[in-house]
């Protein structure tokens, strides 16, 4: 699957930190994002994705570090990133007073990839009225017309934050598949930001956790799920553990019952596991991308 | 065929899994064609990138074919290749037995009979099925 | 891509282009109110016309400061008030190209107020005299130059309010604010320090809101162009 990308990165961050006086909302936030794959952006609330994704839109200005999106510098060549890459925002705050039509006229024109033919489609397919002013649409209506407005330019790069949260289960499978269907080839890049885990499993190529404005983790979906493991151990009489192996990332004991969420894990690991603390039995299982995400944030929390 | 994304199979090979059983009910049927990446990955609602694995994992275990330019089709030319040299293989066991018979000096018809014989035992021994 | 800016600026200002279509056409037709009044069913000779179509012109362009205060407050603080301010900065044009595009609406506005009523002062009064009174005095031309240095002042500190508030009103109020600031400071320089004359009052007050007004368009242009935040 390596050689399935085109080569370069769309989304690029080093060192990208925001502080607001001695709250660090981001720190110090490094990937990359390859061309051509789905990126999920995953972390509890407050964890800093919003405000991660203002700043590779250039929407707001960090405290330190870059971004780089298709190899335009954000802070410099702005322009050249907005005119590339479609956003489509948490909350959206098109012209109210505009009508659906004028919206369409009014922003074609600041396009000059704007395809005419695939937004008449994409009118059809949400079903907007023309006529129908922005301030009268419903919250469905909206999110779809912000949709439109960012893939009807075919931007290289799409962007979105919180597609679908408080969607209904109807819209927002509307919405995935306007997704998928005008920009999901494989050549077109997308980042997007959910708290729906179900959707970053089945869109997200790799999937980045982000905890108190840090990246904890950053893998390939598949393999983020093949290699995590939940080990649960059950304890000699009256042992406590000794050392618990490396890759662990959230632990917990509970009388004489040891759980640990494991990274890379391999029969090795279990063998040391086992050698080196005083267990009876030990079950292993697979866990869903959930409890993954779930462990993770417990267990960063435990050690802050 | 429905993907579940709480499993922890990866979805591809969810994929994979449901393509099969689907030719194996009769549903998709050889020759036919299968859907774009795009589509199926619509219908399913994944990231067409995981529909592309699956396809490539299913042509390699030879279930299914890419047709250059016109898209993924269900094996057919696979299972008659199969076929084709099985009944092949057939062909030379009978020619070798017909061989030895005529060095034995025995007729046609010896032959004939001794086949029917020989198939009705195996009849007798599989317990009924043709 | 202007054209969709020009588009979207025009439509933002609809109410203040309804205000100003009234006051710039109020004095006229208080002169035709007049003008009824006066003669009755009968038409008043051009001489009349001549006279008042003068004063309306004064008074047209008096009215209209109201209008460019207004202008100036709204122009950039309408779209950070409903927050559409926060979708334009996604979308491609350079915030020099949407200051770029309010700038010329409002000279637009400006041009659209005083052209008019200059040429109807200037060319059509005059056509219409007929030398019984003394058109110059009626024109007064020199407070024209005070209206325009006072326009200036007014639009200029209602668009540096717009760029660094976020509602229309208080930075309509800011506009509005600067300006009975400067006359204050002109009537108590004159009380206590005492000026020559009146006209050098006039030229003073008219130069120094002309520089302090453009000194706020710049200002405010700057600080406009350099935010990243919407």
């Amino acid at each position: 699957m390596s050689g399935q990308f085109p080569a370069g990165s769309a989304i690029e961050l080093v060192g990208l930190t925001k502080r607001y006086g001695t709250s660090v909302v981001v720190d110090r936030l490094s990937l990359s994002v390859p061309r051509g794959s789905t990126f999920g952006l995953i972390g509890p609330n407050g964890a800093g994705k919003s405000t991660t994704i203002k700043m590779l839109m250039g929407l707001l200005a960090p405290t330190s570090g870059s971004a780089r999106v298709l190899g335009f510098d954000v802070a410099t060549r702005s322009r050249d990133v907005r005119r590339q890459v479609g956003y489509v925002p948490e909350t959206h705050q098109i012209y109210r007073w505009m009508r659906v039509g004028e919206v369409v006229g009014f922003v074609k024109l600041l396009y000059d990839s704007w395809d005419d033919r695939l937004c008449e489609d994409l009118l059809d397919r949400f079903a907007l009225d023309r006529n129908k002013r922005v301030k009268h649409l419903s919250k469905g209506a909206i999110a779809k017309l912000g949709l439109l407005l960012a893939i009807a330019h075919k931007p290289e790069v799409l962007v979105l934050d919180e597609p679908v949260s408080g969607m209904d289960p109807i819209i927002r499978e509307e919405f995935l598949e306007g997704v998928l269907q005008a920009v999901a080839d494989g050549r077109r890049t997308i980042l997007f930001s959910s708290h729906n885990l179900d959707d970053v499993r089945r869109l997200a190529d790799s999937v980045a956790i982000l905890c108190e404005g840090r990246l904890v983790v950053h893998r390939d979906t598949d393999a983020l799920l093949a290699s995590t493991k939940r080990v649960t151990a059950v304890l000699k009489d009256g042992c406590l553990p000794r050392g618990a192996p490396e890759g662990v990332i959230w632990q917990r004991v509970a009388r004489r019952e040891w759980s640990l969420t494991i990274t890379d894990f391999s029969g090795e690991v279990l063998g040391r596991l086992k050698d080196e603390n005083p267990i009876e039995t030990v079950t292993v299982e697979d866990l869903g991308l959930e409890d993954i995400f779930k462990d993770y944030i417990k267990g960063r929390r435990a050690v802050e | 065929m429905r993907i579940d994304p709480k499993s922890h199979v990866p979805i591809y090979l969810q994929i994979v899994e449901g393509i099969r059983s689907e030719i194996g009910s009769g549903l998709r049927r050889p020759g036919e064609s299968l859907p774009s990446l795009r589509a199926l990955a619509v219908e399913l609602l994944v990231n067409p990138n995981t529909v592309q694995r699956a396809y490539e994992e299913l042509e390699r275990q030879g279930l299914i074919i890419s047709r250059r330019g016109v898209g993924m089709f269900v094996a057919t030319t696979d299972e008659e290749v199969t076929r084709g040299s099985e009944e092949e293989a057939v062909l030379d066991t009978f020619r070798k037995g017909i061989a030895s018979a005529r060095a034995a000096r025995i007729s046609t018809r010896g032959i004939t009979q001794l086949f029917e014989v020989a198939l009705g035992q195996t009849r007798r021994r599989a317990g009924g099925r043709t | 891509m202007m054209r969709s800016l020009l588009w979207k600026d025009f439509r933002l200002n609809t109410l203040i282009w309804r205000i100003g279509l009234a006051l710039g056409i109020l004095p006229y037709l208080g002169a035709v109110a007049l003008a009824m009044l006066r003669d009755g069913p009968s038409w008043p000779g051009t001489m009349f016309w001549s006279a008042v179509l003068t004063q309306a012109a004064l008074l047209s362009l008096a009215g209209s400061e109201l209008t460019l205060t207004l202008l100036g407050g709204n122009v950039i603080a309408c779209e950070r008030a409903d927050r559409s301010a926060e979708f334009l900065a996604y979308l491609p044009p350079s915030r020099a190209q949407v200051l770029g595009s309010k700038a010329l609406v409002s000279l637009g506005a400006a041009a659209l107020i005083w052209v008019p009523n200059l040429l109807i002062a200037d060319l059509l009064a005059p056509a219409l005299h007929d030398g019984s009174v003394d058109i110059a005095a009626l024109q007064q031309a020199s407070l024209r130059w005070g209206l325009a240095a006072t326009g200036i002042l007014l639009f200029g500190a209602g668009w540096l309010g717009s760029a660094l508030l976020d509602s229309p009103a208080v930075a309509v109020g800011f506009g509005f604010g600067l300006w009975i600031a400067v006359i204050a400071s002109f009537a108590a320089s004159t009380n206590t320090l005492g000026w020559p004359t009146a006209e050098r009052v006039a030229a003073w007050y008219a130069a120094s809101s002309a520089v302090l007004g453009a000194l706020c368009i710049g200002i405010g242009s700057c600080l406009y162009l350099r935010r990243i935040e919407p």
